[in-house]
């Protein structure tokens, strides 16, 4: 409602009145905010991409890699090493070198040395655990010798960003290679009853990191062994992470195929067998030629669908059946969850089994089943999909 | 349509809409859903939480019976004035358990939300200052009136809808069923210690009391709806949150915070941004809330009292928040069943019936009465 007691000049002189009051209240308050009051320029941050963590003769050694932002703005990539008696310590004393502020990526990577992994995790995940500003999503990576030289690595005369690590071991949800791990899942599988837990491997070849398979950890988080690419691709299947991949398959002594996995999804049945849990995990996948080498002028008929999806059936059952075997058989680790399944589906049998199934994983009975369905054959006609 | 508000002579909007109201208090049961963590549960799982929430759900039905029966009895009345009604001067006692219920729960969700910045924003300001600020700001919304805040409350509303839609469609891709181990392993003591946790810190209940009986629309439907609604929505991002990120939840303090941070979704990656803006939306309004209402119960008190009682309670809140950071001993009796369970059946349960039980009483007097003048 319009107030008619006062004519406009004086409602417009009070209506100024309020938001000069207004405004100057703002602007002494705002004084008081440190966001004010003490602006920190990009060039004095430390925008931490990727931390490494070594363990040696006792002590922590912490690598950082950051970007440097010069006062033009110009970006480079440098690495910074430290040491101290625990892991904050010695990411603290890196400041001693540089003073500036650290501030985490919110895409960080972590890879730890091979010294860190055999000395176990356990040690070292709550400090990622109770400080907020590492992200959950944060990538996990162990890696061959030292921390350091991974995170220093050089392409071009320049350092490789940690991302690109990150991204490196990302890409196993569309190669089916590696087996991706973050603060969270590494963190999950070491709390979990009776689990494991895996981490993805990494190495230098040539000077470049690259990703070189799986790291095994038992509940400690010590490094106890690492699995092939062939065996990684075994135990993303039995994990449910096989989703998409690549694979070639011999067809005759002449020919191989090239195939391309997708939509694989795995399922995990637990049954009962005189006390003794059997676990049936089938996985499915479609399966997409990709090339079919051999002779160009020989066309293949129908009877080769067959023995495409038989082929991929074979070579995919094989590598599960041997990270079945290098984890639950050799090593009696539970890094595929199967105790969880159990739990999940037989809690009266997981009751009677929880307490000794460290040691008793393997008396269960595992069966996989591998279902590959061909689903295109690209623009060549053959073999033909019905 | 939108009724035409007109202030009441006690200072309430003479009409509201409830549908205005239940969506003011679904901004204010959304921190529930934001602050809630495992600490003082009794061992629950977050996961375990899916069954206190449908506990909670009923419970909050059940507290509000004898509050619905005596708003039934007394038609276009609140508590307040049902007490005054009833109890004469003693009506006073009503009234300051009540100021002293908004005051505790101003204090709680404010302390909350300091603790949160505290351990994982770790601003440099200190909590003084984001204590003053906020208070300063709610209760200057609490001065405009409650129909500004009610006002605000729907449009906070559509922010946390849009915020809490946003949360789902970004983790449920990521939903592993294996994340979900098989419910009623615990003691049902730890459920029930969940599901009492989240109903002691219901304090938005205690609208339906003072507001509703003032507004127009459905009431009983509407609190039906807003309670269905409130706890599907808890549910989902229960399940989301647990499927994504399983037993890792139950090392944090703030769960859901982490959860959002975990959320990616196209370009848009760690949205915890988004989850602290859901935050301070849906305490702002809360704060203002309950700071309106606790200057109605001082008006209530003295009816010369105008609207000045908000700035000193605003303060006392604001200290007893910085109280419960600072000394682990009264953390420990707000943020546990000590206090808040109590104070809200007595102020939300004891006292209704207790109205109840006079209106009933002076019913049956009135009848013998009649009988004896008809005899």
């Amino acid at each position: 409602m319009r107030d008619r007691r006062f004519p406009k000049w004086q409602r417009d002189k009070r209506n100024s009145g309020k938001i000069a009051l207004f405004l100057a209240i703002t602007l002494v308050t705002g004084m008081f905010f440190t966001g004010c009051e003490m602006p920190v320029p990009l060039n004095q941050r430390l925008l931490i991409r990727g931390i490494g963590i070594d363990w040696e003769n006792g002590e922590y050694f912490a690598s950082l890699q950051a970007d440097q932002v010069s006062e033009n703005s110009q970006s480079m990539v440098v690495v910074y090493t430290s040491k101290g008696d625990s892991v904050l310590e010695a990411l603290r004393n890196v400041t001693k070198q540089d003073g500036k502020i650290p501030q985490y990526s919110h895409d960080l990577t972590v890879v730890f040395g091979e010294g860190a992994a055999k000395r176990g995790l356990n040690k070292m995940v709550d400090f990622f655990l109770r400080n907020p500003d590492i992200p959950s999503a944060s990538v996990i990576i162990v890696c061959e010798g030292r921390a350091q030289d991974i995170l220093s690595a050089e392409k071009d005369e320049q350092v490789i960003p940690a991302d690109m690590l990150g991204d490196a071991v990302k890409a196993g949800s569309y190669n089916g290679q590696t087996a991706a791990s973050d603060v969270a899942s590494l963190v999950n599988h070491l709390a979990g009853e009776g689990e494991s837990a895996f981490l993805p491997y990494m190495r230098l070849e040539d000077g470049i990191p690259t990703t070189a398979g799986t790291v095994l950890l038992d509940r400690y988080g010590i490094q106890v062994d690492i699995l092939d690419d062939s065996a990684t691709r075994g135990l993303l299947l039995l994990t449910n992470q096989l989703k998409n991949g690549y694979l070639t398959v011999w067809l005759d002594e002449d020919t191989k195929a090239s195939l391309e996995i997708s939509n694989g999804s795995t399922a995990v049945q637990v049954t009962e067998r005189e006390g003794i849990p059997l676990f049936t995990i089938t996985y499915s996948c479609s399966v997409n030629m990709t090339a079919l080498e051999g002779n160009f002028k020989d066309h293949y008929g129908r009877e080769y669908y067959d023995s495409i999806s038989k082929a991929t059936e074979g070579e995919l059952r094989m590598d599960a059946q041997t990270a079945l075997n290098r984890c639950i058989f050799e090593n009696k680790l539970d890094v595929l969850q199967m105790g969880r399944w159990m739990h999940k589906q037989m809690p009266s049998l997981w009751n009677s089994w929880k307490d000794r199934w460290h040691d008793a994983m393997d008396e269960a009975e595992y069966v996989i089943d591998v279902q590959a369905n061909m689903q295109r054959v690209g623009k060549e006609n053959t073999p033909s999909i019905e | 349509m939108k009724q035409v508000v007109n202030s009441g002579k006690d200072g309430t909007s003479k009409i509201l809409n409830s549908s205005q109201v239940y969506i003011t208090m679904f901004v204010s049961q959304a921190l529930l859903m934001l602050t809630m963590n495992t600490v003082y549960s009794n061992g629950a799982r977050m996961q375990d939480f899916l069954i206190s929430v449908g506990i909670a759900f009923v419970l909050n039905i059940l507290l509000l019976i004898p509050t619905a029966f005596l708003l039934h009895l007394h038609p276009g009345k609140s508590i307040l004035e049902i007490s005054r009604e009833l109890m004469g001067r003693w009506a006073v006692i009503v009234y300051g358990i009540y100021l002293l219920f908004y005051i505790t729960m101003a204090s709680y969700y404010l302390s909350f939300f300091e603790l949160f910045l505290a351990n994982v924003l770790d601003p440099k300001i200190s909590l003084l200052m984001v204590a003053t600020a906020v208070m300063g700001v709610s209760a200057y919304s609490a001065w405009r009136g409650l129909e500004a805040v009610v006002r605000v409350g729907e449009i906070v509303a559509v922010i946390l809808v849009l915020g809490f839609i946003f949360l789902l469609t970004a983790l449920f891709p990521k939903v592993e069923s294996i994340e979900f181990l098989p419910f009623f392993e615990n003691s049902f003591s730890s459920y029930m210690t969940g599901a009492l946790l989240l109903f002691s810190r219901s304090g938005a209940l205690s609208m339906v009391g003072i507001l509703i009986p003032h507004t127009r629309g459905r009431k009983v439907g509407g609190f039906l709806l807003f309670n269905l609604a409130f706890y599907v929505i808890f549910s989902l991002i229960l399940i989301v949150c647990v499927g994504t990120m399983g037993g890792y939840l139950d090392h944090w303090l703030f769960p859901v915070y982490s959860a959002s941070a975990f959320a990616q979704t196209g370009l848009l990656q760690s949205m915890d941004a988004l989850f602290v803006a859901m935050w301070i939306c849906g305490l702002m309004t809360k704060l203002s809330m309950d700071l309106s209402l606790s200057a109605l119960c001082c008006r209530h008190i003295s009816p010369r009292v105008k609207k000045w009682p908000i700035f000193p309670i605003a303060a006392v809140s604001g200290a007893i928040s910085l109280m419960i950071c600072n000394n682990q001993a009264v953390q420990s009796l707000f943020f546990s069943l000590q206090l808040l369970l109590p104070i809200l059946v007595l102020t939300l349960g004891v006292i209704p019936i207790v109205l109840l039980i006079l209106c009933l009483h002076r019913k049956k007097q009135e009848v013998k009465g009649g009988k004896a003048d008809a005899g």
